[in-house]
């Protein structure tokens, strides 16, 4: 009878709790669209919103450490909250962001180091806003899909969680070099206990590897960095991109950011802690990893290489573009044969950061927004099939592709979606994929007739890959090893449709009226090329 | 006879004369049956007023051949607040032990004095003695473990090795004495612009001297055994501090009196730096024992410091003193956690976070405060030496040493994997008492917040 007792006991004390949480949430939310609305009401912008998306997460974190630990259901709701908030807050960018200039919006500064003249710089222009709107988006959709498979150390993980959001939010804000070297960094350690805490059986060497990997290419960033801060004695990133350095010196300086970014996103031949990483992490890990991290990369190029040493870019385009097409052809090459369903995933973001690459060194206006597009677009995609894997796998346990089969008569909910994001990743009209694709390989067709073709011809792998993959899984029998393994869960609940479905708008509403992503980046495009050819007129 | 009159001023050595007078009354007042809580606290408050008051004791005494300059105060002062630090460590474990808790406190403080004077000293006499005030107090805290055989051992091999690096440096100070008939710093300046045989044999028996003390490798041997066979909170005392005081010095000797030697000195240290970030990293990677992967650590570090020594300017010095602050707290720190958990061996760390949450986070700060992962202090004070590296123009070597730097990485992150991804062993039995803990909480969060806000920059 006592134990009865207990139970009512807990049941309404459980009841309270969850009363409570929902009081909180309104009011929370309702604060959260005070801020938003005096946001835009001061608009350009004595709020600073920026320095607001970096540190609220930040402070959230620290506050989730601080509350007890076996209140996880109450951790969980926290961030939710939190991350949902994050979002609103990061609306601002999009509505009241001005798209006919190039000039850095939402600006803040303050001196920070005055013995070295570094300063605490942020801001965002049409090449970077954008990431920080999907990179909101994707931790919303990282907490819901990690609600019931993180079930250790929760509350370590959603403050890890936060903290990598805004140590990548924080990247692509900084205007001042050695602040965004501080926040490539830093991002690094929360992302190295995700991986290696809450990953699958091979997750710690995944992780050192992850970590090891970055760490040796940002090392050599930071020679760079060094250089450059002591040639130029400022560390202000919109002064260094006016300077003009000698042609060795641009040259070194290529290949030491060269080697930070090329890791990151990752390049062939430097791209081998990928599958690990991705494969291993949890969930929400692999999601984070696909969505923003490795586009760090990519827009290190755009945001240092390019402007920065505009004549070794120049001069390494070929090259670029060569180990560009050999990521895509080989990345779609080496997902022909993998029988793990997350390994086939990431290989696949080897060959679809591939593109970006060749789009972005294609120095062209298509190339270059088609890269950026397609970084958005693999984000939202490749976040999407993770997410798909991570709901699928948390049912059976397992990653084998010969496991499954005949899933689509047990799931018919969640076969559509991930027919849609197959769609979309293999790039078919409609999708978003395509516009991005279409765009890079049009820049690539303008730059290098040889690398366009190479490279529409691996589209043709891509596709067959990811067909293949949805035929083995999803049609043919049933496979009672699947069947014995999904354990009475069903198609996908009310939690898992939300977690999928601002994704499938997404893939949908960029598929087409690509210009509501397009616009955005327009001019900054522009006038970077302009930059580009510029000085290349100038060494001539 | 004619014997120049000299200012003597004793004002600018106030603080270290009235240090001498605590620790002789510490060493005194033992005899007596007084708590220990007593002894420790009163010390921690003495070395804490003494280290807010250093700075307002400029000047020079007995004709320039103690001076209190800038960087010697802000040496002073790091020196105070890593004795703070050091004695509460020590003192939560000294007592765990049954120590003579009054002898090991008199001794940390009488060897403080030797490192406040090393400092300052403008003399090579009053620079040697006080060197060795500094190593003779610390070779008995290293044996301070009298029936632990390990510690004897370690106390033996410190003080052979430690008495032969002295010797070979007072070998050195008299080849220069007798080329230049001089002891006094401002003098040798004058007499040293000319080469000569002599100076030149001393010059390098003196920097050898020197170079055992802070182990740079080839002259790194003790260190390992040593570091592991001390106590822990020693190790944690002698690892920083008397690095701190002879690298301070050592900068002033070579940037001030040897600048005509230049070349010379800053080739052989380049020779030396390669070697210790080499040694010092490699051997970590295979090391078992938690102390002796901190020792092969610190020898590291120590290759990394070198870096701004070789640059040979006063804001390369600057950035050897503020990296040598940070280093301060984080090594203490990290010893501060081995005292705290209580196991050596680095099996023993695994699954740690389940226990000990709070504790894991703090090892994590310091692990990645070492590897010089922002934003940890650890990073600021990497990214100022080699900035000064690379404006001398030693852009390759600042490749080099970040090439070890990512090495380094390793091992730091097998703690921390080990804490965190692996399933423990065996539960762990931490001492913990409320002077560790707030040791750990200083050292905690001057990495994190001098990290973010980077104040202690010269």
């Amino acid at each position: 009878m006592h134990g009865h007792e207990e139970i009512a006991v807990n049941k309404i004390q459980n009841e309270q709790l969850k009363r409570n949480l929902i009081i909180s949430f309104l009011l929370l939310l309702l604060l959260s669209s005070v801020i938003l609305v005096s946001g835009i009401m001061v608009n350009n912008m004595s709020f600073p919103i920026l320095t607001t998306l970096i540190f609220f997460p930040v402070a959230a974190a620290i506050f989730i450490s601080i509350l007890p630990r076996h209140q996880e259901a109450l951790i969980k709701f926290f961030t939710l909250v939190v991350a949902i908030i994050e979002f609103i807050l990061s609306i601002p960018l999009y509505i009241s962001f001005d798209k006919a200039t190039s000039q850095m919006q939402f600006r803040e500064e303050y001196l920070w180091i005055p013995q070295w003249g570094i300063k605490y710089s942020l801001g965002v222009d049409g090449i970077s806003v954008l990431f920080i709107l999907l990179s909101s988006l994707l931790t919303i959709l990282c907490v819901t899909v990690s609600w019931r498979e993180i079930n250790k150390k929760v509350k370590e993980f959603y403050a890890a969680l936060l903290l990598t959001h805004a140590g990548m939010i924080g990247v692509f804000m900084s205007l001042d070099i050695f602040l965004f070297y501080i926040f490539w960094e830093a991002m690094l350690i929360p992302m190295y206990l995700i991986v290696g805490i809450w990953g699958g059986p091979n997750r710690i060497y995944a992780a050192i590897k992850f970590f090891l990997y970055t760490f040796v290419g940002s090392v050599l960033m930071l020679v760079g960095i060094l250089v450059l801060y002591f040639t130029t004695n400022t560390s202000d990133i919109l002064a260094l991109m006016k300077a003009h350095y000698p042609y060795k010196m641009q040259f070194w300086l290529f290949w030491a950011f060269f080697a930070a970014f090329a890791v990151k996103v990752p390049m062939w031949p430097v791209h081998t802690w990928l599958p690990d990483a991705h494969t291993e992490a949890p969930t929400a890990g692999s999601v984070i990893l696909a969505g923003i991290l490795i586009k760090m990369g990519a827009y290190g190029f755009l945001r240092f290489n390019l402007p920065m040493f505009p004549d070794a870019s120049h001069a390494m385009t070929p090259y670029m573009m060569i180990l560009s097409v050999i990521a895509i052809i080989y990345g779609a090459v080496i997902c022909l044969v993998q029988t793990d369903l997350k390994r086939l995933i990431a290989y696949s973001s080897v060959s679809h950061m591939g593109f970006v690459t060749l789009g972005i060194f294609a120095l062209n206006q298509q190339g270059i927004q088609g890269g950026i597009l397609q970084m958005i677009n693999h984000g939202i995609v490749t976040g999407a099939l993770f997410l798909c894997v991570g709901i699928v796998y948390q049912r059976t346990h397992t990653r084998q592709i010969a496991h499954y089969g005949g899933v689509a008569t047990v799931m018919p909910a969640y076969s559509t979606f991930f027919m849609a994001f197959t769609l979309a990743s293999i790039g078919l009209p409609g999708t978003n994929g395509f516009i991005g694709e279409f765009l890079i390989l049009l820049g690539a067709f303008r730059a290098w007739k040889l690398m366009c073709v190479l490279a529409a011809v691996a589209l043709i792998i891509g596709a067959g890959y990811m067909l293949w993959l949805y035929q083995r899984v999803f049609f043919q029998k049933v496979n009672p090893y699947f069947l014995d393994h999904i354990h009475g869960y069903g198609d996908l609940n009310f939690r898992e449709i939300l977690t999928l479905v601002p994704l499938l708008i997404a893939v949908l509403w960029i598929g087409f009226y690509p210009n509501a992503l397009l616009s955005f980046m327009d001019v900054s495009v522009k006038d970077l090329l302009n930059h580009l050819n510029s000085s290349l007129g100038a060494m001539k | 006879m004619n014997i120049p009159q000299i200012p003597l001023n004793f004002d600018a050595l106030i603080p270290e004369i009235v240090l001498t007078v605590f620790a002789s009354t510490i060493l005194l007042v033992g005899l007596l049956k007084i708590k220990n809580e007593i002894l420790i606290w009163s010390s921690v408050a003495f070395s804490l007023i003494l280290m807010i008051f250093i700075p307002y004791f400029t000047g020079e005494a007995f004709g320039g051949m103690f001076v209190n300059d800038f960087l010697a105060i802000y040496l002073k002062i790091i020196i105070m607040a890593g004795v703070v630090i050091s004695l509460l460590v020590i003192s939560s474990y000294l007592k765990e032990k049954l120590i003579m808790l009054n002898e090991s406190i008199s001794l940390i403080l009488f060897s403080a004095l030797g490192m406040l004077l090393l400092v300052s000293s403008r003399e090579l006499i009053s620079f040697f003695v006080s060197f060795e005030l500094m190593s003779l107090s610390i070779y008995v805290l290293v044996g301070i473990r009298r029936y632990d055989s390990r510690s004897n051992e370690a106390a033996i091999k410190y003080f052979l090795l430690g008495g032969l690096s002295s010797a070979i440096m007072l070998f050195g100070i008299a080849f220069i004495y007798g080329a230049t008939n001089t002891t006094s710093f401002t003098e040798l300046i004058k007499a040293l612009s000319s080469y000569s045989l002599f100076t030149l044999i001393g010059f390098a028996l003196f920097i050898i001297g020197l170079c055992f003390k802070i182990a740079l490798v080839p002259f790194h041997m003790w260190a390992p055994d040593v570091y592991e066979g001390a106590p822990t909170p020693v190790t944690a005392f002698i690892s920083t501090l008397p690095k701190v005081a002879i690298l301070g010095a050592f900068g002033k000797i070579l940037i001030e009196i040897f600048k005509n030697y230049q070349v010379e000195w800053s080739n052989f240290l380049i020779v030396l730096a390669i070697l210790t970030m080499a040694v010092g990293n490699l051997l970590a990677l295979p090391q078992q024992n938690i102390k002796r992967m901190l020792a092969y650590s610190s020898i590291a570090h120590a290759g990394y410091i070198t870096l701004g020594l070789i640059v040979g300017t006063q804001t390369g010095l600057n950035a050897v003193v503020v990296y040598m602050l940070i280093y301060t707290l984080m090594n203490i720190g990290a010893f501060a956690m081995v005292v705290a958990f209580n196991e050596e061996n680095i099996d023993n760390y695994k699954g740690l976070h389940k226990f000990h949450p709070a504790l894991a986070l703090a090892m994590l700060i310091f692990m990645f405060s070492l590897a010089g992962v922002p934003p940890t202090a650890g990073f600021i004070v990497k990214f100022n030496i080699f900035l000064e590296a690379v404006k001398a123009g030693f852009s390759w070597l600042v490749i080099i040493a970040v090439l070890f730097t990512v090495i380094s990485a390793y091992y730091y992150l097998r703690i921390v994997m080990y804490m965190y991804m692996k399933d423990p062993i065996k539960s762990p039995q931490p001492i913990l008492s409320r002077e560790l803990e707030i040791a750990i909480l200083i050292c905690t969060l001057g990495v994190t917040i001098l990290g973010v806000l980077p104040v202690f920059l010269v």
